[in-house]
């Protein structure tokens, strides 16, 4: 029940800080409710069958990709050794690899091996790769987090206003904005900004990394420009679909009869609108975290950052296998403990999905 | 068909309205909007340059001038020169055939799993149907692009993997939407009637049932024409996508980025491309939406589809 602890600190900023401007004290009294359904027996029930409902989906993801890396032309070792490498050399790699061994078997060894956190050795610096992995995720995760407080702040602001003047000019200015922002390519929006604040104003470090623990303040300068073209894509398909998600539920009947009952209007939008597009806006910031997980393979590669993307697309490079196909599982585990979170939010701001 | 339960709705204020103003004419068609007809230009004009690209191409995109370097635009080099001193506006038209081919193949490769895919599983939804649907999910666990870039880097790293494993990515959504608008009609009173009048299965299936959810799919086929164009981009900058000197969109990008020091102008042709594309692609596919009339749960699709990048 680990979980729970981890979604009462979520619960906080995720659906606090969009309603923190007006009413506080309302806030809080929604938040006790929300904290209240934490332990309830439908969430838990929920949990539960999601995380059983995601184990065939581990399995099957983890049988794909180990026949995946095995389908390599040749194998493994040619791809490794090259064409013409001798049969000695090959057959000695191969069992070293342990490829020599049934399938079933290598299976099984790497499985169990998974499960107790070793998801084998790097072909290529010899570490282990759950050691990469821990060293490498951080990276990622921080410039995540970043691009996501940037939509946070920016993007859910704009849709509900714009949701709010549906229709005006302003909402079609912001409608033109975002599907451009749409069309623009991360890595295109990523060398547009290293050219402006990078090299022509001198502001930001254009490109490399330094870590947190080492430098805080360095750390920042440098993660803002990748935050920033990860940011920017996503805010334009984050506005889109929370002022979507309010138009809806600005147009229904409760909120006819908030306002008929004299509430202001900021309480309106921002109490009991905003809170039934919740849901809606949660699945969208699902998508939205996967897809920027997905795309730190791009924006690491620009922004030169030592990052889990960038360390996949260079064993890519370098063929080193054991590594790939670590990782990929560890981006599988990824999404699929992303995908509980938004289930269990959800749940929680709207217990009726729960009870489903 | 589910969708005319929302067709009324959307199509009224357009049709409808003149319709009964005139009852005896066929309502008068509007003129499509100026910012769709511009785009269908663009993706048709660039579409034949890339096709007649050794006709209009005006130099060899391989050929090197290296007394010739980037240069700035001229008469003569109409977009100016690279680093290597190749004429960028050639290497931009015959890098269009890769854009082009790439896009194809990996709406290709998504349509042909992904419909029979999802058209099997919401028939058979019993089994087959719960079995193809783990699969769907199963492939739906991987971000996008790193199931993209492992399935590349494993069959080897040029334009024909590389977009064929976007379109496997693209499948399972294909084969979910498809799932979802074969389940809604197959126990209608239409397939009914038409198994209960002998039709054999192939013709209930291919006249009845497969038509069904094809409104969906094509309306998220150009959504994902557009993401296509991105990925393609951007593998090709990765350098999984065609390998250089070969010219591409997103490789000539990587190129470019690499001496943005000593020429920042070289980055701003082939990512402004790919921008331009993408926008006319997705301009189109609100157009086609707008006229399919996506029943309401799909409706937010866009955008979410976007996600994938």
């Amino acid at each position: 029940m680990t979980l729970h602890a981890d979604m009462a600190a979520e619960a906080g900023p995720g659906s606090g800080s969009p309603a923190a401007g007006p009413g506080t004290a309302a806030d809080q009294t929604a938040l006790h409710l929300w904290a209240g359904r934490l332990g309830t027996p439908a969430l838990r029930r929920l949990a539960v069958r999601r995380v059983v409902l995601a184990i065939p989906t581990v399995v099957l993801a983890s049988i794909g990709i180990f026949l995946l890396i095995r389908m390599v032309p040749g194998g493994p070792a040619i791809g490794i050794l090259g064409v013409h490498a001798s049969a000695p050399a090959i057959a000695a790699l191969n069992h070293e690899l342990g490829l020599d061994q049934p399938l079933v078997t290598q299976y099984w060894h790497w499985l169990t091996e998974a499960l107790r956190g070793n998801l084998g050795q790097s072909l290529q610096t010899q570490e282990p790769v759950t050691h990469m992995v821990a060293q490498s995720f951080p990276v990622s995760a921080e410039l995540v987090g970043l691009a996501l407080l940037f939509t946070v702040i920016v993007a859910v602001p704009v849709g509900v206003v714009a949701a709010q003047h549906a229709g005006s000019r302003l909402d079609r200015v912001l409608s033109t904005v975002s599907g451009g922002g749409l069309a623009i390519p991360d890595f295109f929006l990523a060398i547009i900004l290293i050219a402006i604040f990078g090299i022509a104003a001198h502001l930001l470090p254009e490109l490399g990394f330094v870590p947190f623990t080492q430098d805080p303040a360095a750390n920042l300068q440098h993660m803002i420009l990748p935050a920033l073209s990860m940011g920017l894509g996503a805010s334009a398909i984050i506005v889109r679909q929370v002022r979507a998600a309010m138009a809806d539920s600005l147009s229904s009947s409760y909120v006819r009869t908030a306002r008929a009952m004299g509430l202001t209007e900021r309480a309106v939008v921002w109490r009991y609108a905003l809170r039934t597009a919740l849901p809606t806006i949660l699945n969208v910031y699902g998508l939205v975290i996967i897809g920027m997980f997905g795309a730190t393979l791009i924006i690491e590669e620009v922004f030169v950052l030592p990052g889990m993307g960038n360390a996949l697309i260079n064993a890519i490079g370098v063929r080193d296998y054991t590594f790939v196909q670590g990782v990929t599982m560890a981006y599988v585990a990824l999404v699929l403990v992303i995908n509980l979170l938004v289930d269990l939010l959800v749940a929680l701001v709207s217990p009726r999905l729960a009870e489903q | 068909m589910r969708a005319t339960e929302h067709e009324p709705q959307l199509a009224e204020p357009e049709s409808a309205a003149p319709a009964s103003r005139h009852p005896g004419r066929r309502p008068v068609r509007r003129r499509p909007p100026a910012g769709l007809v511009v785009s269908i230009v663009v993706l048709g004009g660039l579409l034949l340059a890339a096709l007649l690209a050794p006709v209009l191409a005006p130099y060899n995109p391989l050929a090197q001038n290296l007394s010739h370097t980037k240069a700035p635009p001229s008469l003569a080099h109409l977009l100016g020169t690279d680093y290597y001193g190749r004429d960028v506006l050639s290497r931009l038209i015959w890098g269009g055939r890769s854009a082009y081919l790439g896009v194809l193949i990996s709406l290709a490769v998504a349509l042909v799993l992904g419909v029979p895919w999802g058209v099997a599983a919401g028939y058979w939804p019993r089994w087959t149907g719960a079995v193809l649907m783990r699969l769907a999910d199963t492939l739906l666990a991987f971000p996008a692009l790193v199931l993209a870039v492992v399935i590349t880097g494993v069959l080897g790293p040029n334009l024909y993997t590389s977009m064929t494993s976007v379109g496997v990515v693209f499948a399972p959504v294909i084969a979910r939407l498809a799932r979802v608008g074969v389940l809604e009609v197959k126990d209608r009173e239409f397939v009914l009637a038409a198994r209960l009048s002998g039709c054999t299965k192939r013709v209930i299936m291919l006249r009845h049932v497969v038509p069904a959810p094809l409104g969906p799919v094509v309306v998220q086929a150009t959504i994902f024409a557009g993401l296509a164009f991105i990925i393609e981009g951007g593998l090709s900058f990765l350098g999984l996508g065609v390998q250089p000197p070969a010219p591409s969109w997103g490789g000539d990008l990587a190129i470019a980025y690499q001496y943005i020091l000593s020429s920042p102008g070289q980055v701003i042709a082939p990512g402004v491309l790919i921008a331009v594309v993408v926008l006319c692609v997705y301009r189109v596919g609100d157009a086609l939406r707008a006229r399919i009339a996506m029943p309401k749960l799909t409706e937010h699709r866009p955008e979410t589809a976007g996600i994938m990048t």
